[in-house]
């Protein structure tokens, strides 16, 4: 067994696959960051030192430390110095790698979103001078590279995306009590999955993450097919985290998946507003561009 | 309340393809594409939720279609409602079937009474539920009711004549202790017209009656009405006739027809004789065949008429008759007179030799053999003889008396009668012999004694027991030999003063017979009765074995039923011949109009006689007014409908 994995590990590191799907998502993760401003990422903490960002008008409350007298003295008006903070932030993401992510009923593939996700976080984090770490797993922890901010973490956080397959089991948020003793530090967490975990189970996971002080920020992604169950005719499902078969009519069970799901995605909103935990929905027809931006603008407005 | 009837009851068949939308669903159902996908969790809540409405929506389609293929099944089939008002709880149906003979007749390939039977099984299958039902076969034996009034399809038709007024009476019986209110009589017959019913005197008001006539009137029919054996006695030089009298009812006369005798005796054929007739129309033909038999023995065989009509059962008629040499009567006279006429067996003699009226044969079966005993002489040889008269023989010499015992000791029957020479003292030799049933105490003073008081059980006087056959008191003599019965006597016999008139006694394996007066006009003028010679031959048939009571052929109509068919079968030592009854053969029929006047039948209007009446009127096929196919057409239209809006929300 053990040399079998070593087997296919060697294979794997003079796969030219494996590099041109490497090169892809550095690429992706670029083009996608790149594609912001610079000045929309905000740092998510208060500092208090570091680099001058801009002036803005005094408010009754701000700290008089911060007034610009030079300013003041030129203008006449009270303003107040606002600098960038120094972020020192550990960003942890953490991906579902289970067998359920492999649904790919739109072309791509929820593991492949959600890598082009998580390199695109990595990239823009990293750029922020922020540790980047991650964490994959399944039923078991996969893969775990501790928060870095070194240059090259990068490339180790994309080639630990490329380089690990998912595995079939998942269905158990448990897991995620392991991954959140890996995760010390008080950091920002940016789990992205399919969350098809029992609720209950979840949240508790995610309150553990709480209880540790993180901030907890969700990227709920999902295959077109589980959204809406968009096939018709007679169609056999087959679970990929139970191989398990389901043969029924999809058109018309249609409208009760939907209400199921409909119901489920509320109860998922609804536990994630009384943690106040902010939980993005993506499926994977839509753009990753977008996505981000949207995401960082609400994060914007949060801090 | 309505019954459902179709016209085209046949494309009901076409209901067979209720299996094509079953067809269709199994063959063509598709095959389910693997679609993968990461969790099963929300689909089978999914499908859990919908199972149940997905279940009924596939039934209630598969209904709808099996329903549209039927429906259109039953559109052409063009069905139609029978009202059946007035029936239910408050009605009571007779339904009478003819299995008379004529019934066996052909039309179309099917006997005249299985169409009965169908028709009324018809009749019984559209009866609304609650009608109180009488079923009954009948013929002229009377009505055999069925418990359960249920057709029963294992019967046959018999052989039997008709009786429509037996039936009617029985049905009549039925309406008049019922208690309901609406009474129907279906009569299945062929209306044969046959002459002889018993008398029935109409229905009690509101029976309707229904004649359902079955088949069509014959044009033709030969028949074989009658079979005699003229001459059954064996004669030396002379055969045996067989006469048959063949009818034919048509209305153009039958020329050329074969008509063939066959005979056996066991298993040898003694004759297969054809002959050619030619008869007219309405008309019949006596046919006689002379068989020459020499041999004693029970003969069978048929007479046949070979016709091509439409009712073959009368077609040959069987007989059986055995056939046995003259019985040689000595008559032995004790006061021979002095011309034949005065002779005191002339009376005796004559009257054997006489045949009566009726027996085909101006010969009888007896010879008679006159002897003379007078003076000195002595009877003749006994050997010959089967009976043995003794006609005032005033005493026997001892070696007589001798042989004559002998000769009823081993089976011989003798035969006294007294006279005025008959003594006490002359017979008591006889008696002591044991050959007297009676002792003789003397004749009676001249007057008048009548025969009054007989055993009309005993063979000799059971013709006679109807005084419409004769009346026997109506014999009288003048003088009678006063007698006193031996122990071992019967009397059959007594006159008016009590004093016994014919008495028996067997003796040995024979029988004796003293008849207490002349045989001839001495003790009175019984001889020239009327009953005379009926009386004689009773007497010496007894004697002989010749009376239908001993006969070992005898005849009776066959059926009911296929257990006793028409032929010859022998039982319990009986011959038995079996025929159709002869007046079956008759192809004449009452119109129902005649026929409700026969029977004083009034025709009774049901409410929805109209409609029903222009329904049988109409062809076969025509379009009915009580037909619902249009209802049909709308159900239809419905079930479509429903199939379509159901179909729409049912995905494949």
């Amino acid at each position: 067994m053990l040399s079998q994995t070593i087997k296919t590990a060697a294979r794997q590191l003079i796969d030219p696959e494996f590099f041109t799907s490497l090169e892809d998502l550095n690429l992706i993760a670029r083009s996608v960051v790149d594609g912001f401003l610079h000045g929309l990422h905000r740092s998510p903490y208060v500092g208090f030192s570091l680099e001058f960002a801009s002036h803005r008008e005094y408010l009754k409350g701000d700290d008089l430390r911060h007034l610009n007298w030079k300013l003041y003295g030129r203008q006449d008006k009270l303003y107040v110095k606002q600098y960038d903070a120094e972020t020192n932030l550990d960003l942890h993401l953490l991906l579902d790698w289970s067998g359920s992510m492999t649904t790919s009923s739109a072309g791509v593939a929820k593991q492949r979103y959600a890598s082009c996700l998580a390199a695109a976080v990595a990239h823009l984090a990293l750029m922020q001078q922020d540790a980047v770490g991650l964490t994959l797993f399944s039923n078991v922890i996969q893969e775990h590279l501790p928060p870095r901010a070194k240059s090259n973490q990068l490339n180790e956080i994309l080639h630990a995306l490329v380089r690990v397959p998912p595995r079939p089991h998942g269905e158990s948020a448990h897991i995620l009590h392991e991954v959140a003793e890996l995760m010390p530090r008080r950091g920002l967490v940016v789990l992205v999955s399919d969350l098809f975990y029992d609720p209950a189970e979840l949240f508790s996971a995610l309150d553990h993450f709480h209880f540790h002080g993180h901030d907890v920020l969700i990227f709920q992604v999902l295959d077109p097919l589980e959204r809406s169950l968009p096939v018709g005719g007679a169609i056999r499902f087959r679970g990929l985290e139970t191989g398990r078969d389901l043969t029924t009519q999809a058109d018309e069970i249609r409208p009760a998946y939907q209400a199921v799901i409909d119901q489920w995605l509320a109860d998922l909103e609804h536990g994630c507003q009384t943690r106040e935990l902010d939980r993005v929905l993506l499926t994977t027809d839509e753009p990753l561009v977008g996505v981000l931006h949207n995401y960082l603008a609400r994060r914007a407005g949060h801090y | 309340m309505f019954g459902m009837n179709l016209i085209h009851a046949g494309f009901l068949a076409a209901a067979a393809a209720v299996a094509i939308p079953i067809l269709i669903h199994l063959l063509l159902r598709p095959r389910a594409r693997l679609v993968s996908i990461g969790t099963l969790r929300f689909l089978k809540l999914a499908v859990k939720e919908t199972t149940r409405r997905r279940k009924v929506r596939r039934w209630l389609l598969l209904a709808m279609r099996m329903a549209a293929v039927l429906l259109l099944a039953l559109l052409f089939a063009r069905p139609y409602l029978s009202s059946s008002a007035g029936l239910g709880q408050d009605s009571e149906v007779v339904v009478l079937l003819d299995q008379s003979g004529s019934m066996t007749a052909t039309c179309s390939g099917r006997s005249l009474f299985s169409c009965a039977q169908a028709a009324a099984e018809k009749i019984l299958g559209d009866l609304p539920q609650g009608v109180k039902v009488h079923l009954g076969y009948f013929d002229d034996r009377g009505v055999v009711p069925c418990p359960e009034a249920r057709v029963d399809s294992n019967r046959q038709s018999g052989f039997s004549g008709t009786d429509f007024g037996q039936a009617l009476c029985w049905a009549r019986d039925v309406f008049l202790i019922s208690g309901r209110q609406h009474r129907k009589l279906y009569l299945l017959t062929d209306l044969q017209r046959t002459g002889q019913h018993s008398p029935c005197k109409g229905f009690p008001a509101g029976v309707e009656i229904e004649i359902i006539e079955l088949g069509k009137p014959l044009i033709s029919n030969l028949a074989v009405d009658k079979v005699d054996v003229v001459r059954p006695t064996i004669r030396a030089q002379e055969p045996i006739v067989v006469t048959a009298h063949v009818s034919n009812a048509g209305v153009l006369p039958a020329r050329n027809v074969q008509v063939r005798l066959c005979l056996a005796n066991g298993g040898t054929t003694v004759a297969d004789q054809p002959k050619t007739i030619s008869i007219a129309a309405s008309a019949s033909q006596q046919i006689s065949f002379s068989v020459p038999i020499g041999q004693p023995g029970v003969y069978h065989g048929f007479v046949e008429v070979a016709a091509d009509d439409g009712f073959s059962a009368d077609d040959r008629r069987w007989l059986a008759f055995e056939a046995r040499g003259a019985d040689r009567i000595l008559l032995v006279d004790g006061e021979p007179g002095s011309s034949v006429f005065a002779n005191e067996t002339y009376y005796l003699e004559t009257a054997l030799r006489l045949a009566l009226p009726g027996k085909g044969s101006a010969l009888t079966p007896y010879e008679p053999i006159r002897w003379a005993l007078e003076g000195e002489s002595h009877l003749p040889d006994l050997a010959s003889c089967g009976v043995v008269v003794l006609c005032n023989v005033a005493r026997l010499a001892d070696d007589d008396l001798a042989r004559l015992r002998t000769f009823v000791d081993s089976g011989g029957r003798l035969l006294i009668f007294t006279g005025g020479k008959v003594e006490p003292a002359s017979y008591a030799a006889l008696d002591q012999a044991g050959l007297l049933p009676a002792t003789v105490e003397g004749a009676t003073e001249a007057g008048l004694f009548r025969l009054q008081t007989w055993d009309a059980d005993h063979p000799i006087f059971r013709p006679m027991s109807d005084p419409q056959q004769g009346d026997l008191r109506r014999v009288t003599f003048r003088q009678i030999t006063r007698v006193k019965p031996a122990t071992d006597a019967k009397v059959l016999a007594a006159a008016s003063d009590g004093n016994p008139l014919l008495l028996e006694k067997p003796f040995g394996r024979g029988i004796v017979l003293l008849f207490a007066s002349a045989a001839d006009r001495d003790w009175g003028d019984w001889p020239q009765s009327r009953l005379y010679v009926p009386l004689v031959h009773q007497i010496i048939g007894y004697l002989t074995d010749r009376l239908p009571e001993n006969q070992r052929v005898r005849s009776e109509i066959a059926g009911p039923g296929a257990d006793k068919p028409p032929g010859v079968v022998n039982e319990k030592g009986m011959v038995l011949v079996r025929n159709l009854d002869a007046r079956e053969s008759r192809i004449e029929r009452y119109s129902q109009k005649q026929f409700r006047e026969e029977f004083q039948m009034t025709e009774v209007k049901v409410a929805e006689a109209p409609l029903q009446t222009l329904a049988k009127a109409m062809p076969f096929g025509a379009e009915r007014p009580d037909e619902i196919w249009t209802c049909i057409i709308w159900f239809l239209l419905a079930v479509l409908a429903i199939e379509i809006f159901v179909a729409n929300r049912t995905h494949a």
